[in-house]
This record gives C-alpha cells, sequence and structure tokens, in this order.
C-alpha cells in the first residue's frame, strides 16, 4: 500500500542572484512500513526534498510545481492550518542537531505536552505529561526526565528526546533529517538500532535523509540516490548496493571507507555543480568516467529497469 | 530551588564591593581635584580666613584622609551623605529624600512607553520581516534614537500644551492642588489618599515628559527586539516546534523568550542611567528630579552633595543588577546554577 507518492517534484530558491533550482523532476513512492533512504552529497537536494512533504521549506525556498500525495491527499495544496495538524501527528520530523533542535528555556516535558495538546491529543496537561513521559521510556529515558531541560542531558540523550517527540503520536511517517551526523559513532549506531526498532514495532515508514551510503545499506528497504537535485537512481537496497546501475551510484560505493580494503579512499574528480548554471545534458557528465556523445547533450530520462530507475544514458 | 535562593544571594552579596569600590573612587576623585572645596563653594566672595577654617572643621576636610574615609562610609551605611557645603545645615539625606522619587516616578513612566512601543515595533518588524512595516519600524528607530530630547520635548509641548491646551506644560502637579506626599510618588499618593483630581492632574503631568523620554530611549528596543527575534524565529528549535505542529502564535511567545535576555539587560543598563536622572528632560520640563538636582549642584560647587548623590546612584545600580540578574534566572534555567 502506497503512504506516500511525489509526482514530479520542482523547488526552487527565488534569491536575488536568481533562481535556483534545489529538486528538480523528483518522483518517488514510498510504501507502508516501509524505510526509504535518499542519500547524496551536500547540497544535492535530499534535505530539501524530505523537508518539502511536511512543509518545513525555509524560506525562500518554494514548491514550484508537482504533487506531495499522502495517503490520498495531495500536501501541496493544502492550507498552512491543514499542514500544522497533520505534521507531529501524522508526519514526525526528526533533525540533525539535537543542540539546538530544543527550546533551551524549557523543560522537555513542557515542550512535549505542548504539542500533545495542540493536536488534543490529551484533554489535561497531567495526561499529557503521562503520555510524554511514556514516550521517553519508549526510546530509552527514564519517564521522570520530562522534568529535566535540554542542557541537563548528553547529546544522545537529546536526540532520543527528538525521536520520541517525533514518534509520541504515531504517525504514518517518519523523516529523519541526518540524524545521526552531530553524534559519534557509538551513539550514532545506538540511535539507528532505535530508529529500526521503533519502525517495527510501530510499524510506521521512515524518510531517512544521509549522506552515508553504508549506513543506509544497514537499515533500509529501499534507496534512493541524489545528485545536483535530481534523483538519479533509485531501487530495492540490495540490488542497488550490489550492482549499481548509475555511474555515480557507482562511484558513490567505492568512496566509503572500509577498514579491511584499500589503504587509499577513491574520491569522485571534480566537484559537484554550481546549481545556478548546471551543465547541459547529463549533470553528472563532467565528472563520469563513462561519459559518452550523448551525455554532453540531452538529459537522460528515468527509466524503469527490473523494478528499479535510473537516469542515465547508458540505460536509455 | 535551592540553586536560585543560592544564586540571588550570591549576587546580593556582590553588591557591597560594588557600591565600595565605587564610593573608594568618588572619594579619591573628589580629594585629587586640585582648589579647596569650601573655597570654591563659596566663589569670589570674600570670606575671612577664620571663617574659612571654621567651615573646614564643621565639614572634617581638615582631618587627615583615611579619618574622613571612614568617617563618610559610616554615615554612608545609615543614609548619611553629610551636610550642604553651600547652604548650611541642609542634609544631602533629605535632597534625596525629596528629588528621587521624581525621578522614579518618570523613570517608571518612561520605561513603560519606551519597552512598550520598543517591543511592540521589534515584534511586528521582526514577524514581517523584509516587508513594507520592518522598514517602516527600522526607520522608526533611527529616527526616535537620533531626536534631541529638548527638541521633541519642545515640539510636544508646543502642540499638545500651547496649541490644543490639553496638558500642563511643566511640572509635577497644580499648585493650587493639595496632596499629602506620602511616598513621593505623585500618582501613588493621589491613589493613597483617594484624591482622584490629583491623580489626573499627577498623570496629565507626566505624560509629555514620559513620552518624550519614552520615544527616544524606545529606539533602540526597537532594533534589538528585531534582531534577536528574528534570528530566534528562523532557529532550529522553532522548527522543530513547527514539525510537532505546534501553532505559529505559540511559537512566537517561545521565540520571544528566547530573545529576551539581551533585551532585559538593556532594560537594566537604561534603568540604572534613568535613575541617575535624566536631565535633559528634567530640564525641559522643569522636572524636579535627581538630574536637575545635580545639575544645579556642580553649577554651586557643592562638594558633598555631588559625592552623595554619586554614591547614592552606586546604591541604585548595585540594586538594579540584582533585580536584573533575578529576570535572567527566570528566563533561562540555564543560569540558575
Amino acid at each position: 500500500m502506497t503512504l506516500l507518492r511525489i509526482e514530479d517534484l520542482n523547488i526552487d530558491y527565488v534569491t536575488l542572484r536568481g533562481r535556483l533550482r534545489a529538486v528538480k523532476s523528483a518522483s518517488l513512492t514510498l510504501g507502508g512500513g516501509e524505510w526509504l533512504s535518499i542519500v547524496g552529497e551536500s547540497g544535492s537536494g535530499k534535505s530539501t526534498l524530505a523537508m518539502s512533504i511536511p512543509g518545513l521549506l525555509l524560506p525562500p525556498g518554494r514548491i514550484t510545481s508537482g504533487r506531495i500525495i499522502f495517503r490520498g491527499k495531495d500536501l501541496t495544496s493544502m492550507s498552512g492550518e491543514e499542514l500544522r495538524r497533520i505534521r507531529g501527528s501524522e508526519i514526525g520530523v526528526v533533525f540533525q542537531d539535537p543542540l539546538t533542535s530544543l527550546d533551551p528555556l524549557r523543560t522537555i516535558g513542557d515542550q512535549m505536552a505542548e504539542a500533545i495538546m495542540e493536536h488534543r491529543s490529551a484533554s489535561s496537561k497531567r495526561e499529557a505529561l503521562e503520555m510524554a513521559s511514556a514516550a521517553l521510556e519508549s526510546v530509552g529515558i527514564p519517564g521522570d526526565r520530562v522534568k529535566y531541560y535540554p542542557h541537563q542531558l548528553s547529546g544522545g540523550q537529546r536526540q532520543r528526546v527528538m525521536i520520541a517527540m517525533a514518534v509520541m503520536l504515531k504517525p504514518k511517517l517518519l523523516i529523519a533529517d541526518e540524524p545521526t551526523t552531530a553524534l559519534d559513532v557509538i551513539v550514532q549506531a545506538n540511535i539507528m538500532r532505535l530508529l529500526k526498532s521503533l519502525q517495527q514495532r510501530m510499524g510506521m515508514s521512515v524518510m531517512l535523509i544521509t549522506h552515508d551510503i553504508a549506513l543506509a545499506a544497514e537499515v533500509s528497504d529501499r534507496i534512493a540516490v541524489m545528485y545536483a537535485a535530481e534523483i538519479v537512481e533509485e531501487g530495492p537496497i540490495d540490488q542497488v548496493i550490489e550492482n549499481p546501475l548509475h555511474p555515480y551510484t557507482e562511484a558513490l560505493i567505492k568512496s566509503t571507507p572500509d577498514l579491511w580494503r584499500e589503504k587509499t579512499l577513491y574520491t569522485i574528480p571534480g566537484n559537484p555543480p554550481d546549481l545556478r548554471s548546471p551543465p547541459r545534458g547529463c549533470r553528472f557528465h563532467p565528472r563520469c568516467h563513462k561519459a559518452f556523445e550523448p551525455c554532453k547533450a540531452k538529459e537522460p530520462r528515468p527509466t524503469r529497469l527490473r523494478g528499479r530507475t535510473v537516469a542515465c544514458h547508458l540505460y536509455g | 530551588m535551592a540553586g536560585l535562593a543560592r544564586y540571588l544571594l550570591i549576587r546580593a552579596l556582590l553588591i557591597i564591593p560594588t557600591v565600595l569600590i565605587l564610593y573608594t573612587l568618588v572619594f579619591v576623585i573628589m580629594r585629587v581635584i586640585p582648589g579647596d572645596p569650601v573655597q570654591a563653594a563659596l566663589g569670589t566672595r570674600y570670606i575671612p580666613p577664620e571663617q574659612l577654617e571654621l567651615l573646614r572643621e564643621r565639614h572634617g576636610l581638615n582631618d587627615p584622609l583615611y579619618v574622613q574615609y571612614f568617617k563618610y562610609l559610616a554615615g554612608v551605611v545609615r543614609f548619611d551623605f553629610g551636610e550642604s557645603l553651600v547652604i548650611e545645615g541642609r542634609r544631602i539625606a533629605d535632597d534625596i529624600k525629596e528629588r528621587f522619587p521624581a525621578t522614579l516616578e518618570l523613570t517608571i513612566a518612561s520605561f513603560i512607553v519606551s519597552v512598550g512601543i520598543g517591543l511592540a515595533t521589534g515584534i511586528l518588524a521582526a514577524v514581517k520581516r523584509g516587508s513594507k512595516l520592518d522598514t517602516t519600524m527600522r526607520v522608526y528607530s533611527i529616527v526616535a534614537y537620533t531626536l534631541f530630547i529638548p527638541w521633541l520635548g519642545s515640539m510636544l509641548i508646543m502642540v499638545f500644551s500651547l496649541w490644543l491646551g490639553l496638558l500642563p506644560t511643566h511640572g509635577r502637579l497644580d499648585p493650587r492642588i493639595s496632596l499629602d506626599h506620602k511616598t513621593g510618588l505623585y500618582v501613588l499618593d493621589s491613589i493613597l489618599a483617594q484624591n482622584w483630581v490629583a491623580l489626573k492632574d499627577a498623570l496629565a503631568h507626566l505624560i509629555l515628559p514620559s513620552l518624550t523620554l519614552g520615544i527616544v530611549l524606545s529606539g533602540a528596543y526597537t532594533r534589538l527586539v528585531r534582531a534577536n527575534l528574528s534570528d530566534a524565529l528562523v532557529s532550529d528549535f522553532v522548527r522543530a516546534y513547527r514539525a510537532r505542529g505546534v501553532s505559529e502564535r505559540r511559537i512566537l511567545l517561545h521565540a520571544l523568550r528566547n530573545s529576551l535576555i539581551p533585551v532585559v539587560t538593556m532594560m537594566g543598563l537604561q534603568m540604572a542611567i534613568l535613575l541617575g536622572g535624566a536631565v535633559l528632560t528634567e530640564t525641559t520640563f522643569s522636572w524636579p528630579g535627581m538630574g536637575s538636582y545635580l545639575l544645579e549642584k556642580v553649577e554651586a560647587r557643592d562638594y558633598t552633595a555631588v559625592q552623595g548623590v554619586v554614591v547614592f546612584f552606586s546604591f541604585m545600580v548595585g540594586l538594579i543588577s540584582l533585580v536584573v540578574d533575578a529576570i535572567y534566572a527566570l528566563i533561562d534555567p540555564r543560569i540558575r546554577y
């Protein structure tokens, strides 16, 4: 059953220096209970794409065309108030930096109870606080920590609190935007394990935004790879990792550090393009070792191939 | 809350060295200024040397410096700032008791005006950042900030007193109204005495001076609130609030509270400066407060009076900073160590 379907989505940042397309013709589907990871470098548009779903784009970012169908309704045509009611209750979000994502002046219990009350999921503050404390327990934090202020918790604990806040109203979709980037490696692993177990326990879908393809490989059902504002490849995680179709995906996998293999790390030559003036044809062709004539002239169209989608002239 | 009590106690105790240092500084400066204070106070009039000597003796100026230092300090502890050099027998503490309530009343009123206008304009500008309204508020803040108090005061007097005849031009109360000055705050006194005629008159006298001072001071708040609130409104925790479906109205409140610390700092500084007397406003409206008092006494070279006012002022600064520290602790839990 499809929970989320993104159709031909375009997102622009309109600045004084001109228009920048941060997400170009993105299409994706996410099934119920499925884990999709979106992988790409900084500036590839993966966070922008994810934040546009619950209507959390920061100005001057704007959806210019396309549809986001969530549980049969188009989120792009909803009013601010309708979207607000979906945020936190049906779609939960976990952000990158747990140190700055909590209000430093209020106890975590107050912050959680407020959101519960705003969604009318509790009839009294006391009941809301009880729900908050139960949510904390579910992420492995003692329930009495509702009385704590953010500065009294460690970075890992704060990220657990953020996760508890995101899932406390049992959302259908959890968007996790680089949830472990700001944490050290051991804590990272614990947080990912927690997210995985919550997903399985609650049967929710997860959209994980990460630059770490190895991390995505461990937890995802499917993966989408973004490069320069476009989704270049999408498919089941095992197939994509074992047999990447797009040269960029292949290069991304090769440039993952591996303790047991090579001494020097593979790097992709060149830099990602400036999105204000992307290269003609395929956006990856100047850095691609398999590039041939059509790549310079024509934009590749997404092609369906054995249950996967790839945008590359090698398969067109 | 034990942490909070301890924090406030430490802050309160810290006032003592602050005042002591200021007192010592004032004492030393007054002694190293060249010239004889008694001679200076009396001006060019011829006074027989014996009589000058008598005056010096009377004010203890012939004692060794350390004796003078501790004698005066002993007086300060009992709220005694010595005797005027110019007006014989006049206690400086009595002068302060008479003048300070006027300053306090003006301070409170103009503080309300400046914070009220500053918060309102700053919040509007931050919420509508980049709009025409924002630009208007920013222009207002610069214009208000650069206005010259005597000019603005005179303009307001001209319009509201002379042309429209709505408000009095100067002073604190119509001399025909009798009022028991229990606290010296006329608004409070008239409420205590349930004298509504006096209340109306006292308020009418307060409007123009507090408006003048309040408008000029509000510009800085506009800028400060706008800058801090617009930063808070794009911060990560605001986005996280939004992601949980919290309404924009509540988010604004939380962001505002987070942007308040620097605003409270400025409130404290302004309050402290205002309590020292708003010289320009007081002279424009013939307001009999500490500012005009200090001006008179400096002109008269009344050495003990100036010294007394400065020491009294240092007390006020200490007190205000204690209040500011308490407010910090109430706003921000991280401060209650």
